[in-house]
């Protein structure tokens, strides 16, 4: 008994490739056989004189290398995503008479051309004895029957096709319609500390083969408490977050800068990964003339600097904001790199006044980021609705492959779920990595201010995804 | 898609500094992406490949000088302008619209049979100044009266008001004519460019600060050019003092970009070149030119590997590498190099940086400065 497989096209029909054979599919020129496994008239081949059997062909990684020869022994990996699998793959049609065989044949044909003009169709697969089914976008794709069909085998009965079919589908399948729920509804802080913070683990239990690398996160936000018309959200995914309260007065006229917290001992080292440390200082009541800037060293000595900021307003270019969230931004890792141990990152933290008139706020807190992503959100809202932000990386719909798509990230209201508008995304949209967070910061306005105060309701689900074939997963 | 995952925001057209309302993220769509940033000008120009329908492609035509914001996976901005150029390539043949070839705002300058020299009132499309800010062209004739060269002002102002075709418009026949699909070439410009767009003159004859008078060129007040176009952000913060006096006179159909370009050339009270353009968030920058500090090394490079690395030894992403800026190439090692000398072998100052994307991976050019003799120095003066 083969395993099962059926593609599913834009109406939601059924078409059975692995049928039985023999005379229990046999199409004898009326109803719809072919859509249920026992009796169509469809048949995967078997052996190599049928064809090419089946099964899904896992994605070639695309992987970008820099460097190499005759410079260099090796070349440093720069990226890697996946394209569209094409395969190819032999089939069998029976049918009581020629034109009932032609007829299954140009069927197949119109469903694997439909993905023109409607949503790709689906391809099914689930093996024999597996529990779960794994589904695929197929985006088109053509069959082309064997000469044996008008040739030798012209006057067999019924009448047979042996066909190649050769179609492009997505590089990964996914689970249908309902994606897997990380964070559920929980209410998230807009601080880096206290008992609601702004971190959310997203767990380590997430299903599909690639939560290690980076699997597609839809993430609703909710907006519990709204100042003004604006949605404003920076969104990462992190795998640490530290946050060290400070309480820094700043009070100064230099227009050259003065430090203001040096040797921050609160950041952590991790030197030997990829992934990206961040710096964000929250201020209270910064004046107007107030700059902000950081510099990072390696060890203590403060003379390995690895990144230097640009001055930065630590009003966030508010008027006269309670309290501010400012990014000082990130820097490219070392990587790889043989580092005498004991060695972490220090930051030094200055301020200075940028008319030369005195200058004044409290540097209230850092907070640094150890991230995988990092992502900002800008848009507008509707103030008079309760409303939501949602951040979509994958398709999250009634009869669709949870698969990947382009990000997208808009605003609705959650009476009516009604769009409102579409938000800008700036940077990496989050992705779920085994083991990671959600860090969420949420501004006021279109500037940096912000109220620590704030809470909202988060949501994340996330779309696990296979290279061939799905298991328990 | 790229292998890196950028975004390039597409925004409505605003005769405002900021950008409209987001249209669309282009990068989903793109085939390839370049980018180029020189040191006096800022955001140059990008252009991004893009597959589309027929529909979409004749949607891209409907986008000129709409706002476009380059981001990176940290969120950076990459680059930032306004779409300059569309051109459409389907079945053989390709169709280019551009601003280049554009003005809405005229004047004719004339003399008549007697040699008396004139100038008509100017004119203006005010439809295309509502969907592109003001552009300003002067034509020049001789030996006609003042009624023709307004009648000229006229007829002139009615074929070049709107976006131009450009000369690229091709048939052909066999292979190419069958060619499937349709491709879309976005080019865009920075900011910068705009200076180019707006005449103006001054009388006053007074001496000013070169710098002073770059922050009230880009402002809102007279003589500002925020007066006419406000599509530039007016802050000063990131333009150094020059030390440099030098009148405020402009003569008559002189550009904003003409003028600012007269005045920086200067240098400044040190005797060292200026850098100088418009970047992140249409801010103008004016800078010493790294070149005065030439064993300040702002990027190091190495044979065998595409990484870059600041002057620190920490990794820049290729992208984010600017212009003005020593560039020292580390396996080489100068012996006795001459003190004073710019640019070595192991090292040169930066004067434009491309940046290029494409399904194969990306690519950094590092360009020197070509024209930095003191008689190209003296030219820009004169």
């Amino acid at each position: 008994m083969p395993s099962n497989i059926w593609i599913i096209d834009s109406a939601g029909t059924a078409y059975y490739l692995s049928g039985p054979g023999g005379t229990s599919g046999v199409y004898s020129g009326t109803g719809t056989p072919w859509t249920a496994q026992a009796t169509s008239p469809i048949q995967l081949s078997l052996n190599d004189k049928t064809g090419q059997s089946y099964t899904p062909i896992a994605p070639e990684p695309v992987e970008v290398y820099g460097g190499g020869p005759p410079f260099a022994v090796g070349s440093d990996l720069i990226s890697r995503g996946y394209g569209n699998v094409t395969e190819e793959f032999g089939l069998q049609i029976n049918a009581s008479t020629y034109n009932n065989a032609v007829a299954v044949l140009r069927l197949l044909r119109r469903v694997l051309a439909q993905a023109i003009w409607t949503r790709p169709i689906i391809l099914a697969v689930q093996p024999n004895n597996a529990t779960n089914v794994v589904y695929f976008n197929i985006y088109g794709g053509k069959i082309q029957e064997s000469g044996s069909f008008i040739n030798e085998e012209a006057a067999a009965s019924p009448q047979l096709i042996r066909a190649t079919v050769t179609w492009t589908r997505s590089p990964f399948g996914g689970w249908l319609t309902t994606p897997e729920t990380l964070i559920n509804a929980v209410t998230v802080g807009n601080n880096g500390t206290g008992a609601t913070d702004n971190v959310e683990a997203l767990g380590g239990s997430g299903s599909g083969d690639m939560v290690t690398e980076g699997s597609p996160l839809n993430v609703s936000i909710l907006n519990v408490i709204e100042a003004v018309d604006v949605v404003h959200f920076y969104v990462a995914v992190v795998n640490a977050r530290t946050y060290a309260a400070l309480g820094t007065a700043i009070t100064t006229n230099s227009t050259t800068g003065i430090t203001v917290v040096g040797s921050n001992p609160s950041f952590t080292s991790y030197l030997t990964t990829k992934r990206r440390p961040r710096v964000l200082l929250r201020f209270t009541s910064p004046s107007s003339n107030l700059q902000t800037r950081i510099q990072v060293y390696v060890g203590t000595g403060a003379t390995a600097t690895v990144y230097t900021s640009p001055w930065i307003a630590a009003n966030g270019g508010a008027v006269a904001p309670a309290a501010t969230l400012i990014d000082m931004g990130t820097w490219e890792d070392l990587l790889d790199q043989t580092i005498v141990g004991g060695n972490t990152y220090a930051i030094n933290i200055q301020a200075r006044s940028t008319t030369g008139a005195a200058t004044s706020g409290t540097l209230a807190a850092i907070e640094t980021l150890d991230y995988y992503t990092f992502c900002e959100i800008i848009g507008t809202d509707d103030p008079t609705n309760v409303y939501a932000t949602r951040i979509d990386t994958f398709k999250q719909r009634s009869g669709f492959p949870c698969l990947p798509q382009p990000p997208t990230s808009y605003g609705y209201d959650t009476p009516g779920n009604q769009i409102l508008s579409f938000n800008r995304i700036r940077g990496t949209a989050p992705q779920y990595i085994s083991g990671a967070s959600l860090w969420i910061a949420q501004f006021n306005t279109a500037n940096y201010d912000t109220t620590t105060a704030n809470t909202f309701t988060v949501t994340a689900t996330h779309a696990p995804l296979f290279q061939t074939l799905r298991g328990n997963g | 898609m790229f292998p890196l995952p950028i975004n390039i925001n597409l925004f409505q057209r605003s005769l405002t500094s900021t950008p409209g309302t987001l249209l669309l993220d282009l990068a989903p769509l793109c085939n390839t992406y370049d980018h180029a940033i020189s040191a006096t000008f800022g955001f140059e120009s990008m252009s991004v490949n893009v597959a589309a329908t027929l529909d979409e492609a004749l949607d891209y035509a409907d986008l000129l000088f709409s706002p476009v914001i380059v981001t990176d996976p940290q969120a950076r901005i990459m680059w930032e302008g306004y779409l300059a150029q569309v051109d459409i390539t389907v079945g053989g043949r390709s169709r280019s619209i551009s601003l280049d070839a554009m003005a809405n705002r005229l004047r004719v300058r004339y003399t008549t049979v007697l040699g008396t020299p004139g100038t008509t009132a100017t004119a203006s499309n005010t439809t295309s100044q509502g969907f592109y800010g003001v552009k300003d062209a002067v034509i020049s004739t001789s030996e006609t009266t003042a009624t023709v060269a307004a009648s000229l002002r006229d007829s002139a102002l009615d074929s070049m008001a709107f976006p131009r075709a450009v000369p690229a418009s091709e048939l052909s026949t066999g292979a190419e004519a069958d060619s499937g699909g349709v491709q879309v070439v976005l080019t865009f410009a920075g900011w910068y460019a705009t200076l180019g767009w707006v005449l103006t003159s001054r009388t006053d004859t007074s001496t000013e600060a070169t710098s002073t008078q770059v922050g009230a060129l880009i402002g809102t007040a007279s003589p500002g050019i925020g007066a006419t176009n406000p599509v530039l952000n007016t802050a000063t913060t990131n333009i150094v003092a020059t030390g440099v006096n030098d009148t405020r006179l402009i003569a008559a159909d002189t550009s904003y970009r003409q003028k600012i370009e007269d005045l920086l050339s200067k240098g400044n009270s040190a005797n060292e070149r200026l850098a100088w353009g418009i970047y992140e968030n249409r801010a103008f920058t004016v800078a010493q030119w790294a070149g005065a500090t030439p064993s300040t090394i702002g990027y190091r490079t190495r044979l065998g590997s595409v990484l870059v690395e600041n002057g620190s030894g920490s990794l820049i992403d290729p992208w984010l590498v600017r212009p003005d800026a020593m560039v020292e190439e580390q396996d080489f090692i100068e012996v006795g190099p001459p003190s004073g000398a710019t640019d070595l072998v192991s090292r040169f100052y930066l004067e434009r940086v491309t940046f290029s994307i494409d399904q194969g991976g990306y690519r950094l050019n590092l360009e020197p400065a070509a024209t930095d003799s003191l008689a190209s120095r003296l030219a820009r003066i004169g």
